[in-house]
Parts: structure tokens; sequence; C-alpha cells
């Protein structure tokens, strides 16, 4: 009975090609609650009323996305079984050429007069072709740094299975605990034969811990305020966030560390509720115990920077400032300003020295978390693009990050 | 521009491909049987289960999910599925066009009528929490008793009274509401809690309480009514939600009564007996209360933020000046005027069948809408009991010119003509806004053309000048040759073409001519 258009049949051919981005944009609202901490692969004890009211779904699998410039792009799919009060997530990305990631999560929240939430989670990766080029601020003339040849930058390969566990509680309607603990097995390659590999670029007695294979057994304790109402998008707040951490290499190669830092944010509405400016800082940094070594991959490094990721020291210190307005309900835009620094000792911060980058970027988000995000951002070190859809890669608390 | 208009800008590749081939259209073909004016979608099924409101109103589902989905698709929009032919939307569960301000002759609901006092506490029902009190009157017959809030003073319970006997005049489903001043003596206690509940419901300041009244009798709450999807528990529920013109129409139905939320409570689900029913359940936030009430609290920022146009928004880095708010009157303490705005139309949270919404699904409601006479409208403020007369006359004054403004906009979006029946082979037509007082016949023109099953022009003629609201088309002889044409019928006011035809589709045999299918 419905009349014919003569473009009908493009427009099904229309349907059907888009048919798998709707199923995405489908599936991917499962996250709330429990299931956002899931999503997101960082600690987050669900609200009460999360908790009280838990959309239950049904077993759902979607392809997930990310890209950033100066990395392979990362294709794969995630399926997450959200129950209520409990969800689990199983993800799978590749990128090209040689990278893995294989992670199963298990997360389930209870109202025990308080939120908790217990998460057990293992995860294999597999990364090819990662940078090295030193460490300091300005690794080419730093003089830890002894280079064998005329090139500065160095590549190599390092495979990661770890677990962990981890509890949180919310004591109070904008309070969290967390506690977590995890243990890592390291495995460094030089890149083969390539003439860039590590050994090839660099005296290996100035690289921090060398290429051993190490098994840092990580335990961390962590405080976080945070006021706004919602995580997802622009919303008045401020976060107060701090850790301390302990590691200790049961293969012994490195020596035990500790990891100390925080950050703190402030939301702050401008005109209108939605129109946020976010000052924020953000300090790690970790603390070799004795006479001991941390490894070149356990220093402190640089992901809330949305530069080049490129710099590690003992300490890192990034200064952000964002302001970012609702323009859609759950779309908003961002222009950003970084400012990124590290240095072998908070006192010895060359707070001139630092790498800014400014930017910009649209999020598209839901009550509970973000869900697909582009950005662009200029640095001295050149452009970067950034894309993720679903995807959370290259950040997270210190148990999930790369 | 919304979310949606973003979404689609992602397929206008295809869009323009599809552009380069053209874009006509055949037209349907409609069978040569009676015209359908009842589903029955009322057989039998087992009690399905209670959703929680989260399931069917989660903010980021409604605002975000359903328009990326939606902009995504480059398929055309379908039709209203729950129309006949002759464009008019069949009763059902949805909707029972009986004419009635109060109470339903539809099957399985019967009508409660007024409270008979004293009302004594019902037994509690623990699965239908709401925000009153469940009582029984003196016929044993069960009511929802909610207290008039202070604050926002009789505006609630007027909204509930007024806003619900319209809407169930339009055709839609809804419980009974009354609004009774109550004393003392009214309501029967016989425990010390019961007393005690029952000081509080008779505890006023000013004389005697104010109650609203809202009839539950017999039903059983499922829920509120999904927006987006089907209830796969309910097998007689087969149309999909966004394209019911009901739910399509709604936005306009909010526009004339000043409602501007959908609250959890507006769209219900209740079982009758044993089968669905589909309610428009809470209209307390009408003309312009839920507005008001919701500045008196503070706002939401994601809910209660009103972006104005995204482009200005997004350029202006969020600066952009939203719209002026709607002025709350000291005389009615509700955001509610006479001026009709083009976001009167859209509810927050939005309901997802109204972003599916055509002219046709707009002239439907128009034309019930126009059908309301004062008369009608001064039973339903009588009906709220309001303390004075001259707010009741306001009302009246204030929801006929809402009224008159809409039905002009969607009539001038449509050609707003009517079959009134065949006249020796011709076919005899009415110009609804003509018939209304909206156009002069004396500027009205019409162009007709007729065409054959496939989509080919058969034959064209021209009407000029009317003398009234009716005009005979006579179908030419090489037309009724074919035995099946559509009648495209485009009235040109001044001049000025309608925006769309209006489709007659007539059979022609030996039997006679006989219409068939109507287009809006």
């Amino acid at each position: 009975m419905e009349a014919e258009h003569s473009d009908d049949t493009l427009r099904e051919v229309g349907a059907a090609l888009t048919y798998l981005p709707r199923a995405m944009v489908e599936v991917i609202f499962v996250a709330t609650g429990g299931a956002a901490g899931i999503l997101e692969e960082r600690q987050v004890v669900p609200r009460l009323l999360e908790l009280i009211s838990p959309e239950r779904g049904e077993i759902s699998v979607f392809p997930t996305a990310f890209a950033e410039t100066g990395r392979p792009a990362n294709l794969g799919a995630r399926m997450i079984a959200n129950l209520g009060n409990a969800a689990t997530s199983l993800r799978a990305g590749f990128g090209l050429p040689g990278d893995l990631v294989v992670a199963s999560r298990l997360q389930g929240s209870w109202n025990f007069g308080v939120p908790v939430t217990l998460s057990l989670e293992g995860r294999y990766d597999l990364h090819d072709r990662l940078d090295y080029i030193g460490v300091g601020q300005t690794p080419e003339t730093d003089p830890r740094n002894v280079f064998l040849g005329s090139k500065r930058e160095a590549l190599y390969q390092e495979q990661r299975s770890r677990a962990i566990v981890g509890l949180g509680l919310r004591p109070q309607q904008d309070l969290e605990v967390l506690l977590s603990s995890s243990l890592t097995l390291r495995r460094f390659d030089d890149q083969g034969a390539e003439s860039d590999g590590i050994s090839q670029v660099f005296a290996m007695d100035s690289v921090p811990g060398g290429l051993s294979d190490v098994a840092p057994l990580y335990t961390e304790g962590a405080l976080r305020l945070d006021t706004r109402p919602e995580r997802g998008g622009p919303v008045p707040g401020w976060l107060v966030e701090t850790y301390a951490g302990f590691a200790k290499d049961l293969r012994g190669e490195n020596g035990d560390f500790a990891r100390t830092g925080g950050r703190v944010a402030g939301y702050l509405p401008i005109v209108r509720p939605s129109n946020v400016l976010s000052p924020k800082i953000t300090a790690d940094s970790v603390h070799p115990i004795g006479s001991s070594v941390v490894g070149f991959a356990e220093l402190a490094r640089q992901p809330e920077f949305r530069g080049s990721d490129d710099r590690r020291d003992d300490v890192s210190v990034v200064a952000s400032l964002d302001y970012r307005w609702g323009f859609v309900r759950y779309v908003s835009a961002r222009i950003f300003a970084d400012y990124a620094v590290v240095a072998p000792d908070l006192f010895d911060v060359p707070w001139d020295e630092g790498r800014p980058a400014l930017g910009l970027g649209i999020d598209v988000f839901s009550r509970s978390t973000e869900l697909a995000d582009v950005a662009v951002a200029v640095s001295p070190d050149g452009a970067f693009l950034h894309v993720s859809v679903g995807e959370r890669v290259g950040f997270g608390d210190r148990q999930h990050r790369d | 521009m919304t979310t949606k208009d973003g979404a689609k800008l992602g397929s206008v590749a295809l869009l323009t491909l599809s552009g380069l081939f053209g874009c006509e259209q055949r037209p349907a073909r409609f069978a040569d049987t009676r015209v359908i004016t009842e589903v029955t979608d009322r057989v039998p099924i087992a009690k399905p289960a209670r959703l929680p409101d989260s399931a069917v109103l989660g903010p980021s589902d409604l605002y975000l999910r359903f328009a990326l989905l939606d902009g995504m698709d480059p398929r055309y929009v379908p039709r209203a599925g729950d129309v006949n032919a002759a464009d008019e939307v069949v009763a059902s569960s949805w909707f029972w066009p009986d004419g009635q301000l109060e109470g339903t002759t539809y099957p399985g609901v019967s009508r409660t009528g007024p409270p008979v006092f004293p009302l004594r506490f019902a037994p509690k029902d623990a699965s239908e929490e709401r925000g009153g009190s469940w009582m029984l009157d003196a016929r044993g017959r069960r009511f929802l008793l909610q207290v008039a809030r202070s604050g926002l003073d009789e505006a609630p319970s007027t909204a509930a009274a007024v806003a619900t006997r319209l809407v169930r005049r339009l055709g839609y489903l809804t419980p009974e509401v009354y609004v009774r001043l109550a004393g003392p003596t009214d309501v029967q206690a016989s425990t010390p809690t019961e007393q005690m509940q029952a000081a509080r419901l008779v505890k006023t300041e000013h004389g005697r309480v104010r109650w609203t009244l809202t009839a539950w009798q017999g039903l059983s709450d499922l829920g509120a009514t999904p927006g987006a999807f089907l209830r796969a528990d309910d097998p007689n529920d087969r149309v999909p939600h966004p394209e019911r013109r009901t739910l399509r129409a709604f936005g306009l139905v909010g526009a004339w009564l000043g409602l501007t939320t959908r609250e959890p409570m507006l769209f219900r689900d209740v079982f009758a007996k044993d089968h669905v029913v589909h309610w428009v359940a809470d209209l307390s936030g009408a003309l312009g209360v839920a507005e008001a009430q919701r500045r008196r609290d503070g706002s939401d920022v994601y809910e209660d933020e009103d972006f104005g146009d995204p482009l200005q928004q997004l350029w202006t880095l969020g600066f952009h000046s939203a719209p002026p708010e709607v002025p709350v009157g000291s005389l009615w303490p509700g955001a509610f005027d006479r001026v009709v705005r083009a976001r009167d139309q859209r509810l927050s949270p939005p309901l997802e069948a109204v972003a599916h919404a055509g002219p046709d699904d707009a002239y439907w409601i128009a034309k019930r809408m126009a059908a309301i006479g004062e008369g009608e409208l001064r039973s339903a403020a009588t009906a709220a009991q309001l303390s004075r007369l001259e707010v009741a006359d306001w009302l009246v004054e204030t929801l006929l010119a809402r009224r008159d403004v809409l039905v002009a906009v969607a009539l001038s979006n449509v050609t707003p003509w009517e079959v009134v029946g065949t006249e020796r082979g011709a076919l005899v037509m009415e110009d609804v806004a003509v018939r209304l007082g909206l156009a002069d016949p004396k500027t009205t023109s019409l162009r007709v053309e007729f065409v054959g099953r496939d989509g080919a022009l058969l034959a064209r003629s021209e009407v000029q000048h009317l003398q009234g609201a009716r005009a005979v088309l006579p179908i030419p002889e090489a037309v009724r040759g074919t035995g099946y044409a559509v009648v495209l019928v485009t009235v040109l006011r001044r001049g000025k073409a309608a925006p769309r035809p209006v489709e007659v589709h007539v059979v022609m045999d030996g039997k006679g001519t006989r219409v068939v299918g109507i287009r809006h």
C-alpha cells in the first residue's frame, strides 16, 4: 500500500550500509552504572541511584575503533553482558602491523549500605613499534641518555600479561575509595634486526632497567572526590584525586618502587551550566626504593597530555585548561590547552621547557560515560588527531594505563 | 538543527546520489474494500510485566540514541501505521473517538463516574506506588487521591481536570479526573494509622481542601508506555510506536495544552481485565504548570537546558542566548499564554514519534482540535471547580486562541480538502479551512491532476474562485476508462499553492465511482 519512490532502492542500500554503525550506536548505550566502569576501563563505583535501578541489558557485541596520530589504528570488538548488578566484558582489538589487545573483565556492584564494586580482570596486550626517545624533558640533550649514533628515536616491542583485582567503595555520595592490585608480566623485544631498535640507538646502560623481563606486583590505594553529578558531559563540580602505590618486581630484575600523585580539577560554569571552564593539574611520580632502578616502562608518562605522549621521567606534571560547551543534548565541543613537563625530581622541574598543545574536539556522551570523541591538537611536535568510539585506549588509572 | 539533523549529515553522500537519480513517486494503490474503522487489538493475553520508568525514559536514550539512529537511516520515514484508507486513525486500545469529555465507551473500561463521598482507604498495592493515596469511594470504586500542592495553588489539579477532558475529547484514552473540595467528614479512617493519614489529607489553611481524584477502577499499571519500542510481552502491540499517528500528533496536542514535559506518568500502559490499554494518564503538568514548577525547583543541566539553535550554540562557544521563556502570568500561575512558539511542540524528554510527525499527522489532529466547541472547553474548565470564574474564562480564551493558531498552521501545510461524496461520477469535496473560516473561498482555487496507477499524468483541470467551501470535480471520460485513478488536488490561496496535494484514489467501473483511499 505504501507509495514507491524511485530512490527507495538506493535508500535501502544506504540503510544496509549504515546498519553496522546503527547497530553500534544501539548497543553502545548499554553503558550504564556498573557497565560504565566496564566500558571505560577505569575504576568507577556506581552511585547509589545507579545501583537501585540498574538497566538490565542483554549480551551485546559491538565494534570498537581507536585512531591516534603516531599509533596504528586499532579496530576490534567488545562484548558486554550487563546483568544488572554484575557486568562482564570481553574485548579484542587489533592494529597493524602487530598490535593486539585482549581483555576480560568481571565487575559486580552491590549496595551494603554504601555502594561497593569488585572487579577481576585479565589482560594481554602486544604492542609493536613503540617509541622510546630516552628520558627527560629534552632527551636529545639529557646527559642520562647515551646515543650510539645520530638516531634519536628507537623502537621496541612489548608484551604484557596482567591480572588486576580492584575494590571500590563510595562511602559518601561524591567520595570514592579505590583499592587495587595487579601482577604484570612484561617482556620487551628490541625489534630484531631493525636498525632503529633500542640497542642500536641507545647504549643499554643508559636505558633504565634495560630490556629485562619484569614482573611487578603493584598495589595502590586512591581517594577520589568528584562532586560532578554526572561523569559524561560538561557539568559543574570539583574533582580531587590522590593515590599512592607500591610495586615489587617478583623477578628481581628491577627494584621496588613507589608511585604517588594526584590531580585537581575544577569544572566552573560560565553563563550557563553546560558551558564549563575546567582548569586541571595532574602530577605523577615514581620513587625508587633504596638503590633500585625503575624500569623505563614504569616511569611516569603523560597520558593526560593531548600532544605526543613520548616523554618519561620520575616526575610528570600536566596542566590543562579546557572549555567545554554543550550545543546539543549529550554532544559537546571543547577547546583546550595543555602544558606538560617531566623531570627527574619535583624540585628540579624545568617549568620553562614544557611542551604546549592546543586543540579542539567534539564529544558524544551519555549520563554515565563518554561514548565517542574526536579531537585535533597541535604542539611543537606536530599535529595530532585522536578518534575513538567505544574505546578509551591510553587512558585510565595507573593499573590500566599503557 | 537537532541531533537528528546533525546525524543526517552522515547520509549526505547517499542522498546526493539519490538526487542524481531523481525522486519521483509512484502512487500507492488502495484495495476496493470497506474502510476499516476499528482494529481489535484487545485479544486476551496474560498480564505483561511492569516496565521500570528507566527502561522507557533513559535521558541519553531519548535525547541521543533515537535521534542518532533515526538520522543514520536514509530511508523515508514511513507514513503512520495506524490510519485507514480514509486517512483517519482507526479506533483501538490507543484511540477511541467517541466524543466524550469524561469517561469512555471503550470496551473493557467502564465509566467510573464522579466519586461519591465519604472515601475510605483502599488496600495497599506495593506495585502501584504513586504520589497520592489509593482510596475507595462510597460505591467501592477506586481512585487515586492527590491533595493540591501549595505554591501553585489550584493549578495542577485544574490542569489535570481541563487537559484530561480535552485529550479525551480528541479521542485519546484517559482516566477520569475529578476535582472536589473536601472536608474532614469526607474521608473515613478505621485505624490510628489511617486517622493520621486522613488528618493529612484534609489539612488546609483555607477552609476546604482541594482534591484531585483519578479513577483507576479495575486497572493495573504496567509502567510508562515505550515511545521507541514495542512491548515484547504484548502480542496485540503491532504498530511500531514511532509510526503511530496518535503519538506523532501529540506534539501539537502538547503545544495546544501548554504541556512541555514528558513525565513518567504522562503515557501509561494499563492492564484492563485481559489486555493492555494505552492511557494519557497524568496531565497535571499541562497549561504551563510543569514549566512553571520546573523554574521554581531549579533546573537539571541536560533535561532542562534549552540550547536554542545548536549551530549558533556551537559557533558562539555556548554563549548563544536561548529563546525567551514564556512569562508566568499573575492570573494563572503557569507558563502559559496566547502565543504559541515553534518549540512548544517539543516535549522534554522528547517523545520519539513526534520526530516522525508529518504534515498529514498534524492535519489529522488539527481537524480534531477544531471540532471541539467553545461550550466543551467551558465544560472542561468548569470541571476544574476554580475558585475564581475569571480564571476559567481566561483559560478558555487562551485555549481557543492557541488552538486557532495551531489549526491554521497545520491546515496551511497540506491541502485541507475532504471528500464529501460523489455526484453523478464527479467528486464532491470540501475545503476544511474555508468551512472553519480560516480561508476565503473567493481567493481560493484548485489545481486538479488525474494520475494513473503507474504515476503517469492522464489529465489536468483547474477550478477558479470557489463560491463556498465545496467544489464538484468532474472526472474526465479518458480517466474514467482507466478504472483506477489518483486525483491530486492542490489548493491555491491567492495564487500560492499549498506544499502538498491531497490524493484521492478512485475506482471507476460498472458499479459507479467509488473513493477507496485518501491521503493528505
